[in-house]
């Protein structure tokens, strides 16, 4: 039945595509391995608490640092919708084999605001100016007091220190 | 000589053999899509082989489940030497959006060793071959 | 004494590990047990603690081959739950989306059909001309397999307008090629030969067993949920539903092969007719509520249950695939049949064994399984 088709067949190029000799073209759109933006990451986090495959994890030891593990992503390109910043896109590239899986990833490193308090992470230092830029508009609003301990202080210290201001008011 | 002659047919002429481990079959899909006409793996000397006898790669996709596990273990013990395993796909190099699953081992390296993952969900039939070549250059040589 | 032989879960014929056993007398089949649950992963469980833009991503996995399917049905019995209106041009995409996967469903079953059958030659032009269809899914979502088109409460991707007249003239080039393979399936002495009259489901067994999608309407049950309860955009386009009463193998290659031409027609009145507008609907709150969505996949029915307690993270879900339905209707199929006929019949259904892995006790250290009913499962976890 397929006789024919094959005689057809014969007199047409072939079918087969030349790959790897000769590279592909991918669709506009396609969603390959995801790049970090080096000048427009803030290193907030978001696209790590959209992850549904928990690819992305955030440290914070020397620096905040994200680290995507390409081994894990499922290239849904949550991450890229969830970015407000434009930081994190679903490049073309998709030939990702490797040896070791704990080589397949894309890092991106922040410097980080260190608190006064515990020496622990505030966040990153994009991070806190885009947070100063949000809130200069209701500055005025906010005691002197509790805007600078927001720069300075990271979120549980903040907490014991509104604790003792709270305790040390009632009780003196 | 000998051996570098050997290891040479070895990669002009790789038997794969395919098995499933509790995967969502997009990963299967592609590897049959790689041995079809537009991309047509046979031209690199890959046949799809049905017996692990007689196969020298294995393509394992899927993030192992437990009821399948001592079966990849067996399928495993019964390729002859030299054998290699490609994980194919992220849920088979870590579980992939599995991880957290009470029934799955969170992918094929905590059962059997594997030598090349080829990562992508599912990733495309060209990236399966690129996988392919890279595993097969770096165990018998460039 | 009837001799009884395993199959699988690792065999050629077998693309996912699932265990057969047939008894055999001769050379005919006279029982057959079908064991699956290789392919148990937990999912459910798993969407309990995920929020339900990521179960999405989740359910995308249930199975490769309806990855539309799945995420848009629990999307849509998230979208009932909450009480979501969904834009009309998100349908028509909807729509779009779940006749392109019909046809490269289709496309496929056909080649692995060929291939069980050791008509290679089959297999090769079939998925040579489902390429044509790949390209198009991954032109419009950018990716093979597992597009991620919906949200919950509509698409996340638009189709460019200036992409659909190149669209309609690939489905038009579609329609000779179809017609190749109808001719190759009904008209070959050597394939007629295999398929007619192997692999019988009567319709009383087929009632009695609720099987869906083609193969109950291989078997003259005639279901079919585009029409019977239209979901997406399904009400305002015009189609035919075709069912055959034979019931053997053949039926069910006739009523897919019919099909594809129907999706051609589908896609063509869907893309001509697409709407102006936005593709996403406004979620304000989630309320608490339950919902259900059904969809007719290509191999049959799915239905998804979401039970929403008003939180980020879905209460309850469950999933009903359709291979759950149809699996059990191997067994009248092969029982009569001869050892060679196996690999076409399990074949003939499309079984997915990854959409239908349920609740089973296996325990490996005795190597002893048990499969609970209702009433154990309830008197165990109630």
């Amino acid at each position: 039945m397929f006789a024919l088709e094959a005689l057809k067949m014969l007199l047409k190029k072939p079918f087969t595509w030349k790959y790897p000799f000769e590279p592909i073209e991918v669709p506009e759109g396609f969603r390959g391995k995801p790049e970090y933006d080096e000048e427009n990451c803030i290193g907030c986090g978001a696209c790590a608490a959209v992850c549904p495959a928990e690819a992305i994890t955030v440290t914070e030891d020397a620096k905040v640092v994200l680290t995507l593990s390409y081994a894990d992503c499922t290239f849904c390109a949550d991450c890229e919708k969830a970015c407000q910043w434009d930081a994190i896109t679903l490049s073309k590239e998709f030939e990702l084999a490797t040896l070791d899986k704990s080589q397949a990833i894309v890092q991106i490193e922040r410097e980080k605001n260190v608190c006064e308090g515990c020496g622990g992470t505030i966040s990153a230092v994009e991070q806190m100016d885009w947070i100063k830029e949000e809130i200069s508009e209701i500055k005025d609003n906010i005691p002197a007091d509790d805007l600078e301990a927001i720069t300075k202080l990271c979120p549980e210290c903040r907490r014991d220190k509104a604790a003792e201001n709270i305790i040390s008011e009632v009780y003196s | 000589m000998l051996e570098g002659l050997k290891n040479l047919c070895r990669k002009k002429s790789p038997w794969l053999m395919h098995f499933n481990t509790g995967s969502c079959n997009g990963c299967d899909i592609e590897i049959i899509d790689a041995l079809t006409p537009r991309y047509d793996a046979e031209r690199f000397g890959a046949v799809l082989k049905g017996s692990p006898r007689h196969a020298d790669v294995m393509l394992v996709t899927g993030p192992v489940t437990k009821q399948v596990k001592p079966r990849l273990k067996r399928v495993h013990a019964q390729m002859p030497e030299p054998k290699a395993v490609i994980a194919v796909g992220n849920c088979a190099a870590t579980g992939g959006v599995f991880k957290g699953c009470y029934s799955i081992e969170n992918g094929v390296d905590n059962v059997i060793p594997v030598a090349a993952y080829v990562h992508g969900c599912p990733p495309k039939p060209e990236a399966i071959l690129f996988g392919a070549v890279t595993a097969l250059n770096a165990l018998f040589g460039d | 004494m009837a001799l009884k032989i395993p199959i699988g879960p690792q065999h050629p014929a077998l693309k996912e590990p699932t265990n057969f056993s047939v008894e055999l007398d001769g050379e005919e089949i006279v029982d057959a047990y079908v064991k699956p649950n290789y392919n148990h992963r937990g999912m459910e469980r798993l969407a309990e603690e995920k929020t339900y833009p990521q179960v999405l991503v989740l359910y995308e996995r249930i199975c490769g081959i309806c990855s539309q399917i799945h995420p848009q049905c629990f999307a849509q019995a998230t979208e009932d739950a909450l009480g979501i209106e969904v834009p009309e041009r998100a349908n028509y995409i909807r729509t779009i989306m779940c006749e392109l996967e019909r046809v490269h469903s289709h496309l496929l079953w056909a080649g692995v059909g060929a291939h069980e059958l050791g008509f290679d030659t089959g297999l090769m032009y079939l998925w040579r001309d489902r390429e044509a269809v790949m390209d198009i899914l991954e032109m419009i979502s950018g990716n093979r397999v597992n597009y991620k088109m919906n949200t919950i409460g509509g698409v996340r991707r638009d189709i460019d307008e200036r992409k659909i007249p190149m669209l309609l003239e690939a489905l038009d080039a579609y329609v000779p090629q179809v017609d190749l393979y109808a001719n190759a399936f009904t008209k070959d002495p050597t394939l007629r030969a295999r398929l007619e009259g192997s692999g019988i489901l009567t319709r009383k067994e087929a009632d009695e067993l609720c099987v869906a999608g083609p193969t109950a309407r291989a078997s003259g049950r005639d279901v079919e949920v585009r029409r019977d309860d239209p979901y997406a955009a399904y009400e305002e386009v015009d189609f035919e539903v075709p069912v055959v009463d034979d019931g053997d193998i053949m039926a069910r290659a006739v009523v897919r092969l019919l099909e594809l031409y129907q999706s051609i027609n589908i896609l063509k009145q869907a893309l001509k007719n697409i709407p102006e507008g936005p593709i996403q609907a406004d979620i304000d709150e989630i309320p608490e509520g339950e919902g259900v969505g059904r969809i007719e996949a290509p191999r049959g029915e799915v239905i998804h249950y979401v039970r929403s307690d008003g939180s980020w993270y879905p209460e309850r879900t469950k999933v009903r695939a359709p291979s759950y339905v149809n699996i059990p209707a191997l067994i009248p199929m092969l029982i009569g049949d001869t050892v060679a006929e196996i690999p076409i019949t399990v074949a003939s259904i499309d079984p997915c064994w990854s959409c239908t892995a349920r609740v089973a006790i296996v325990d490996t250290n005795k190597k002893t399984e048990k499969i609970m009913t209702f009433e154990e499962i309830r008197s165990h976890y109630g």
